[in-house]
Parts: structure tokens; sequence; C-alpha cells
């Protein structure tokens, strides 16, 4: 386990060649430091140019920059090197920083000091992960907005409403014997209205979780119906193999493609049609099952021939039915389509943002978010919908119970302690030297 | 000269549950108080039980405490709280005879062989080597002990105030233990002040009873005890209400400024909870009336005691205000109503087992504590009682946990949060109140009591039988069959799905079922009410309760993350001052009960996780 306080070293800039590099040093007294590279005065936020004398052969201009505790983003010393854009010399000059005192950042550590000395919230150093890796100019739209806060702020703002509403559960539970003001009609009233802000705010957050985190597309269906071309033309590619036998597609194939801005991973899948006998093609099918559990949407195509297929996914989906050139049946309950044809494409398209309720502009996602927060807030939804299903004030101790426990999931997308491991987890997966 | 295990001092409802605990547990031991007669004497309102309160008095009970049975013989009226809602907030509350109460409390004290009372006051508590070990007395004597409570109630430096005038004493017509509070104050431990007070009583013959609502007790009555049946109850009593108007609160506006908690005379805080009729005009200057329990003081008394206009307002002003409320028109009042402010130590300076950090051999139980209520005193008496006892031999000792009691819930709620006003128990304080309610207050402690020899063999086999009957119960009711038909009747309402035929036990789990009209609907005889309360709620919770033991277990995890003794939160890098002081002043044994310390940032909290694991690693690195 490292120190908490002592001089770290990274590169905080993109690996690969630029214009210039950036590298990053925080911790610790650096006026030491300073002393060993030939400074004698450097004021807070004061940049100069200095020649570093890095070994027997080298020496490097580069432009020095101080940030004096607690002005900084670490909330430590920091100093910022600048010098050109060359992976060697990056590396030398680490190097040579490693040789005079300081240590390599772990994982995530610029960030975890920035935690540590309060600088940074829990949520505005997620925030700043998502920012980093953004690839998009909506991703990075949205990452800096959480980072201005706005999620935090309306998190804050769902913990002061559920705050309410344990107020009136608990008061009328402690103080029956005593003139209470609100009626219980009321209560399930804001319940309600709560209910609905916060599946407002879910959905949201379930959109920049898409944009952040992409989409996962489970394209299944029985054999032979056009799974393979719905991806080709999708990913605008031919990587499946496209031909008329019967369970022609073995391995899972995944592609990538972006609509709208947002990341799509499309999963062409084997059908999940139960007795077939080839071993090769049953483990397909067992691939494709545990595919579907981590996917956002499945789309199931069927044809003509397969009309009554049917397959409960307990996830949103689209149903299709293709080939509408071949027979002019079409299904009420279903996309038609003619993938040969290129009839329905667009449809098939805007059903994925309708689905799964993204906005198709990406622009209008408000903030990032992760997984992590919308899975504590669907289990504290979870909650207060069975809250508002105990009808009675009879049953007022049990619906006190799943407030608390709302609470507790709302409260921990700010303070995630309930256990130690998720802490290490979320910071490891930072990239170096922000 | 004399030798005993444990001195207590004080003689209000911490100290005889303490002393009471030492004797049961075989350990020789006096009560130290100033006058006997006091002892067990309810200082402020005649009631015992309550909203979170009874949850306590059924866990003294099930501990083998004396406060539940006191109330039983001194009830003069019972009634359920919270009745309409479900069992885990249901809460019994009695009114006392205070003659009655406080009689039945000196007559257990008295029975207790190893159990001495000594008349006196005591001025000092012998310390040497930072150890307690004897109390001296006013008179110069100094009495030996190995261990020592101080339950001194609001008697150290007690001030009363009525408008302008102030004296000095603990509760009207007692002198306050100035000596005794000098000697603290040079022990160094962290003190404060609070304020509490009480109403005008009145001459019950002047009240004018017609104009006011009558509210009867319970029938059936339900008892404090789990020992106790309602048959040994005296003659009961009704309480009466009546309500504060326009004038009443014209009048008390007019004399605030005369009033010692508005003019800055007393700095102590008070309860929120339990506010002066002064204050809740002054705070909630929109509401126009208040409601007022007339509660009986007992059954032979003159008295009536008007419970919610506690005030500590000039007299003059006070006549004034009383004859203003409907049927107190002609009201004599016999003791006019007064603030008490008195020194309270800072609570986090105590173990969990109520033992002093500072001193060892020293505990503290009660109001000096910061708490208010005879419940919670009571509560802590028992605590440092039994403890003081177990350590006289060295034994482990209790450690009560918020998953286990009420009891749990207060001394860690005292020892980590510390407390800024008068503590009093909720059930909202208890995060695992589906679990720890008045009915199973039994299952959770009694086991327990018996181990450590705190319940004689009466109460354990009443315990026993009580545990089979519900076992029987349980499997009688498996034994029925209710069909879709049944059902339907039993909830009175035909949208019942289900399978048919599920067994009656099984029945119990919906809620729109209820136990008596399934019996009937089955034809078949109710149990007993404390048996049928078990089994009824057993079913209806057991989703939920399944989830808390869950949760517990996650927690017990942090729970058992220990920080080390030795650790110097000084030395951690990178912690704020604040958090340093936060850290140092409640000293946290574990993780779990760190992060329960107000005002911890979740950063800090991992800045204490990553050293204790440096230092673990360091260790094990070492070795």
């Amino acid at each position: 386990m490292y120190s908490l306080t002592d001089t770290i070293i990274a590169c905080s800039s993109p690996p690969g060649r630029g214009a210039i590099s950036i590298i990053r040093i925080s911790g610790g007294d650096l006026t030491e430091l300073f002393k060993k590279i030939g400074i004698k005065k450097i004021g807070n936020k004061e940049s100069l140019v200095k020649e570093l004398q890095l070994n027997n052969d080298f020496k490097e201009k580069c432009v020095l920059t101080f940030f004096k505790s607690p002005n900084s983003f670490t909330g430590e010393d920091v100093l910022e090197i600048n010098c050109h854009g060359n992976p060697l010399m990056v590396e030398i000059i680490i190097n040579f920083f490693l040789k005079i005192g300081c240590r390599k950042a772990g994982p995530g550590e610029f960030t975890m000091r920035g935690f540590l000395n309060n600088k940074i919230s829990f949520l505005e150093a997620e925030a700043i992960d998502d920012l980093i890796s953004a690839e998009s100019e909506e991703q990075l739209l949205a990452s800096a907005k959480s980072l201005s806060g706005k999620f935090e702020k309306k998190v804050d703002e769902a913990i002061k409403d559920l705050k309410q509403l344990r107020v009136y559960a608990e008061s009328n539970i402690d103080f029956s014997d005593q003139e209470i003001l609100e009626d219980f009609d009321e209560f399930r009233r804001n319940l309600t209205i709560f209910i609905r802000k916060l599946e407002e705010l879910i959905s949201k957050t379930n959109s920049s979780k898409y944009l952040i985190e992409g989409v996962k597309v489970v394209i299944t269906g029985p054999p032979n119906v056009g799974k393979s071309t719905l991806m080709n033309i999708l990913t605008e590619e031919k990587t499946s193999i496209v031909s008329e036998i019967q369970g022609t597609t073995r391995d899972l194939v995944q592609k990538s493609c972006k609509i709208n801005n947002i990341n799509f991973s499309l999963y062409d899948t084997a059908g999940i049609h139960e007795g077939s006998s080839d071993p090769i093609e049953q483990e397909g099918i067992a691939l494709a099952k545990s595919l579907l559990d981590k996917s956002d949407v499945v789309i199931e195509i069927v044809d003509n021939t397969s009309d009554d297929y049917f397959v409960n996914y307990k996830k949103p989906v689209i149903r299709v039915k293709n080939k509408i050139d071949i027979s002019q049946d079409v299904s009420e309950n279903r996309l038609n389509v003619s993938l040969l044809n290129r009839i329905g494409i667009k449809e098939i398209k805007d059903a994925l943002f309708d689905t799964l309720n993204i906005p198709n502009q990406a622009k209008l996602i408000s903030f990032s978010a992760r997984s992590r927060h919308t899975e504590l807030m669907k289990h504290s939804l979870n909650e207060l919908k069975t809250a508002a299903s105990l009808s009675s004030d009879k049953n007022l101790e049990l619906i006190a119970e799943h407030l608390r426990r709302a609470s507790n999931f709302i409260g921990e997308i700010k303070s995630p302690y309930s256990s130690d491991d998720l802490l290490g987890e979320i910071f490891s997966s930072f990239c170096i030297g922000k | 000269m004399n030798n005993f295990d444990v001195i207590i001092i004080g003689g209000g409802h911490a100290g005889v549950e303490a002393a009471y605990a030492c004797s049961r547990m075989g350990k020789k031991n006096c009560l130290i108080t100033n006058s006997k007669s006091d002892i067990g004497k309810m200082s402020c309102n005649p009631a015992i039980g309550g909203i979170g309160k009874s949850h306590l008095v059924r866990e003294i009970d099930a501990m083998g405490g004396l406060m539940g049975v006191a109330a039983d013989h001194g009830g003069i009226h019972f009634r359920v709280l919270n009745a309409s809602k479900g069992a885990a907030v249901r809460a019994t509350r009695s009114q006392s005879d205070r003659m009655l109460y406080a009689n039945k409390v000196l007559s257990i004290i008295d029975s207790e062989d190893l159990l001495s009372v000594i008349e006196n006051e005591v001025t000092e508590i012998k310390i040497s080597n930072g150890k307690a070990n004897g109390v001296k007395l006013a008179s110069g004597e100094i009495i030996y002990s190995k261990k020592v409570v101080l339950t001194a109630g609001t008697f150290l430096n007690g001030k009363l105030f009525t408008g302008e005038e102030q004296e000095q004493g603990g509760r009207i017509g007692d002198k306050p233990s100035l000596k005794l509070a000098d000697f603290l104050q040079s022990l160094d431990l962290k003190s404060g002040r609070l304020k509490t007070g009480t109403p005008p009583r009145i001459n019950s013959n002047s009240v004018n009873w017609k104009v006011t609502k009558e509210q009867p007790g319970d029938n059936p009555r339900p008892t404090m005890s789990f020992i106790t049946t309602n048959e040994i109850h005296p003659k009961q009593m009704s309480c009466f209400i009546t309500r504060t108007n326009k004038i009443t609160h014209e009048i008390i506006m007019e004399g605030l400024e005369r009033s010692p908690m508005f003019s800055g005379k007393i700095e102590g805080l008070g309860p929120r909870y339990c506010p002066s009729i002064e204050d809740k005009i002054h705070r909630f200057s929109d509401r126009e009336s208040h409601q007022i329990f007339i509660e009986p003081e007992g059954l032979t008394s003159k008295e009536i005691y008007p419970n919610g206009i506690s005030t500590s307002m000039p007299k003059d002003i006070q006549q004034r205000m009383v004859n203003s409320i409907i049927g107190f028109e002609k009201a004599e009042i016999t003791k006019f109503g007064y603030a008490v402010e008195y020194d309270f130590f800072d609570p986090r300076e105590l173990q969990h087992t109520l033992e002093t950090k500072k001193i060892k051999n020293l505990y503290f139980a009660g109001q000096i504590n910061g708490t208010t209520g005879y419940e919670e005193a009571a509560a802590q008496g028992l605590v440092a009682g039994i403890n003081a006892s177990i350590a006289t031999e060295d034994g482990s000792p209790w450690l009560p946990k918020r998953e286990e009691s009420y009891i749990g819930v207060l001394i860690d709620d005292l020892v980590t949060l510390g407390t800024k006003e008068p503590y009093r128990m909720f059930t909202s304080r208890a995060e695992y109140r589906l679990l720890l309610r008045e009915d199973n207050a039994d299952q959770r402690l009694s086991p327990l009591a018996k181990k450590l020899g705190l319940i004689d063999e009466n109460r354990w086999a009443k315990f026993n039988k009580k545990m089979e009957d519900i076992q029987k119960e349980k499997e009688r009711l498996r034994n029925y069959k209710v069909s879709l038909k049944q059902l339907n009747e039993i909830s009175g309402k035909q949208t019942v799905k289900t399978n048919a035929n599920i067994t009656a036990l099984e029945a119990l789990k919906r809620p729109e079922v209820s136990y008596e009209e399934m019996c009937k609907v089955l034809g078949i005889e109710p149990a007993k009410e404390e048996v049928a309360i078990d089994v009824i709620t057993d079913k209806k919770y057991s989703g939920y309760i399944e989830r808390q033991k869950k949760e517990i277990k996650k927690i017990k995890k942090n729970e058992n993350a220990l920080i080390p003794e030795q650790i110097n939160f000084n030395d951690i890098e990178g912690l704020s001052n604040e958090s340093k002081q936060k850290l140092s002043a409640v000293s946290p044994r574990t993780l779990a009960h760190a992060q329960r310390i107000p005002g911890l940032t979740p950063a800090a909290i991992s800045l204490l996780l990553v050293h204790i694991k440096k230092r673990e690693h360091q260790k094990n690195n070492a070795l």
C-alpha cells in the first residue's frame, strides 16, 4: 500500500506523439525537489522555462508551472511540466524525477488524493474519469455538466425530498399521540410525485449512461431470418457470414456502430432455439443467453415462416418481422421490414432510441451518470413503489421501512461506503495521471 | 471501613436499577442517597412508557429490572399508543400513582439482602492511580468499593428558575449536590449545561371537569411487565384533555421577556420535542391552540399534572395563563412550574459499558449523561450496574447492540454522537425497528439475562412456557388449510387471488388477513394475546425481518473491522484537524462505529481505512 502524501509523478497527457506532453508531480514537500533541479523561487500559479539536465547526454527545455497547496487539483503542491510530445522524452523525464525522490503514481492516484483532501466529491471524481475518457463531444459535454455538479444537485434534491417523506412517516409514528399537521392522503400524493420525479431522473441518467457506456444490443430470433443481415446493415459492413443454411452463425459476432453519436455494440447470436443436438451450436446458444443478461435491449427478428416465435426476454425488446417482400402478411405487433430491400431500417433505429428512452439528439442529455448510479436509483424506486402500494396508514411502519431503504440506496450514490472494496475498485478504474 | 463490590450514588430511576442489577448478580452493593424517602420518586410527569420508551421498559423488564413491575403496581391508567399500527411501533403508556410507584420501588430495594441504602451526601469520589475505589461522604467518612456508579440526575449544580426567581436545587424542595459537582469539575471531564422544565400543578378540586374531554384507559388493560397480570393494577382513573387558546397565548407573549429562557438566564439547551409552552407559542406562532393532557397524580392525590404547559414564567403569569384555559378558570395552582438547569457530562467520554474512559471503575448512568426520561435513565442504570458487576470479576462485558435492543441504540447513540439537547428515545432512532418490538423484548434479551444470572427461575419458566406456546400455536395453524372462499370471507373482499388451500399460518402473511377473523371463519379458539401477537407479527414481518437480518450481517463486517486500540488518530496522514478531533473524542473501536460519527466525511473514513490497512500491512511485513 502506498503512502498518501509522498511525491508522485505521471504523464497526464495521452500516450503517443504530439506537440507537447504534460507531466504532473504532486504531493510532499516540493521545495526539496526544486532545490535539486535548481529552482530558487517559484510562486503559486507561476510558470517558468527551465532547461533540465536529464542525464549525461540529454537536456530538455521545459515549461514548469507550480500550484501551491491547497490551490491545486489534488489539494497538494503540484508541479506541471510541459515538454516535447515524445513518449521517449516523457519516459526520460519521469525516470529523472524518479531518481530524485518521486514515485510513479498508481491508477487513479491523483484523483484519489483530490478526493481524500476534500477537493472533489466522490461524484466529481467519477465525472473526471468520464471527462477524460469521453470519446465524443456529447460525452464531453455531459461529463462537464456532471463535474459542474448538475447531477450531484439532482441527487441532493432527491435526498432532500426523500427526507421530507421520511419526516412525515417517522413523525406520525413517534408523535402519533400529538397533533400532526399533514394527513396520510397528502403524504401519498407527495410520495407519488416523488416517484415520478425519480423515474424522470432515472430515464435521464439512463440515457446518459448509454452515452458514456454505450448500448448493448442482442439480435436474436429463429435461424435464418436475417439477423446477420440486420447487423451488417446497421454497421454497414459485411461481418457475418450470410447464407441460406440454418445455424450459420455459430460464434457470437460483435460489431459496433454509431447512431446519433451513441455507441451501439451489436451481438449477432445464434437463435435461442432449443433442441439442436449439435454441441457447437448448443454452446453458442448458452453464450447467447448469458449475453442477454448483460444486454440493454433485444431485437427479435422473425420471418413469414416463424410468425408465432415469441420469447420473453425480461429486457426491453423490439420485435421485427422480416421478409415482407416475400409475404405480404404483416404482423400487428411487430415492425414489418424487408432487410433485403432496405425497407424499415430507419424504423428499427428509431425504435432503439424510443425503447431505451434516449433523446434522439444526444446533446439533450443533461449529465453523465454511471450504471452504478442508475442501479442505485432503480433500487430506491422499487422501495418507493412498494411503499406506495401499502395503501393504509395501518402499515406506516412498513412504509417507513421502505423509505429508509430507499434513502439508503440514494445516499450510496454520494458515499459508497457499504464496502471498502468498491472504493478500491472504482479508483483503480481511473486512468493514470489526471 | 465498609467494603462493597459496587457503590451507587443516587436513588433515582438509574440508581435503583443499577443497585438492583448488582444485587441480582450477587454483588454486595450500597446505594447512597440524600434521602431514602425520595427513592423511586417521579420528578416530572407521573407516567411510564410511551412510544420508544415502553420498548426500553420492556427490555429492562426482560433483563429482570424493576421498572415494569413497579409501573404495573402503581399504574392507574393504561393505554396502547399506535394501536392501529403494526406491532413494532405499538407502545404501552401508563399513568402512575406517584406514591404507589415509589413504594413498590422501595419495597423491592429493601427486600434485597446484598443491597444497603445509606442516607448521606457524597462529596467526593475516591480515585487512586486513575482508578475509582470508593466515595467520601459529607461526614468525612470514606466507603471503599471495587466499582462506583454515579447517577446524580439533575442534582449537579442544579438551578431552578421561575420567572425572575432563581434558586439552587435539583428538584423543587431538594438541595443540589454542589460539592460533588465541584469535585467532578476537577476531574477534567467534558461537561455542559442542559435544561428541562415542569408545568404548574393544579388542585384537582378546582378544575371544572365537565368542560374537558375524558380519555379513559384501554380495555382490556395491557401490562408493562412480562411477568405481571393486569389483576395487580390498582383502581383505574381517566385522563382528560383541554386546550390553550388565544388569550392564553396573549398572556404568555406579554410575559415573555420575564421568562428566564428568553432573558438569557438559562444557558442550557432544552429538549426540542418537549418544549415549554412559551417556546411553543414563540416558535409556532401560527398555531392558535395547543393540546393539554390533564393527568392524575394518584388515587389519593389532590393534584393534577397538566401535560403540555411546562413553563418557567413568573408566578403571576402562570396563574393568569392557567386560568385562561377552559376548565381551569378557577384552577388553584399548588406548585408553580419551573425550569431546572443542570450539569451533564459528554457521554462520548464513556465506553459502551458506561465506564468512563478517563477513570477506570467509574460508571456514569442516567440524566448526567445528557438523557431525559425515567426509562432512558433506568436503562443506563441497568447497563452500568450489570457491567460494574461483571467487571468485579473481570468477565466479558455486556455491550448492548443496536440490532438487539433499544438499550443498545440508546448507549451507542450516546457514546458515539453525544448530545446537544436532552436525549429521548424514539422508535425512529432504531434502524432495526421491525425487529425490536415490545412483544419480543423477552425473546431478544431473556436468554442473555438468564446467562448473566439476572432473572429468577420463575421468570425463566414463564418465558419458556411462552416460547413453547408460540411453537404450539404455529404448529396448530400449520395444520389448518384455508380455502380461497374462506380467505375472501376473512378479508371481506372478493379480490384475493391465490392457490387454494394454503395453511392458516401462511395466510397470516397477507396484509388483509386478520388473525381474529381467521379464527372465527375457521371456527377455532384464538390463542392467548401474548402468544398470538408473536405468531402474527412473525409472519406479517417475515420478509422484512429477513432483509433486516441480511443488512445487519453486512454491517457486521464493518462492525468486525476493528480499529486497533493503540491507534493515534493524529497520526493519520492527510486527515483534517476537525476530523482528527472528532475521531479522538469518540475513539471508535470499529469502522462501523466510526462511520456513525456525525460530520465525518467519506474522505475521512477512507483515510482512516487506508491508515488501518497500512498498519496491518506493515505489521505483516515485519513478521
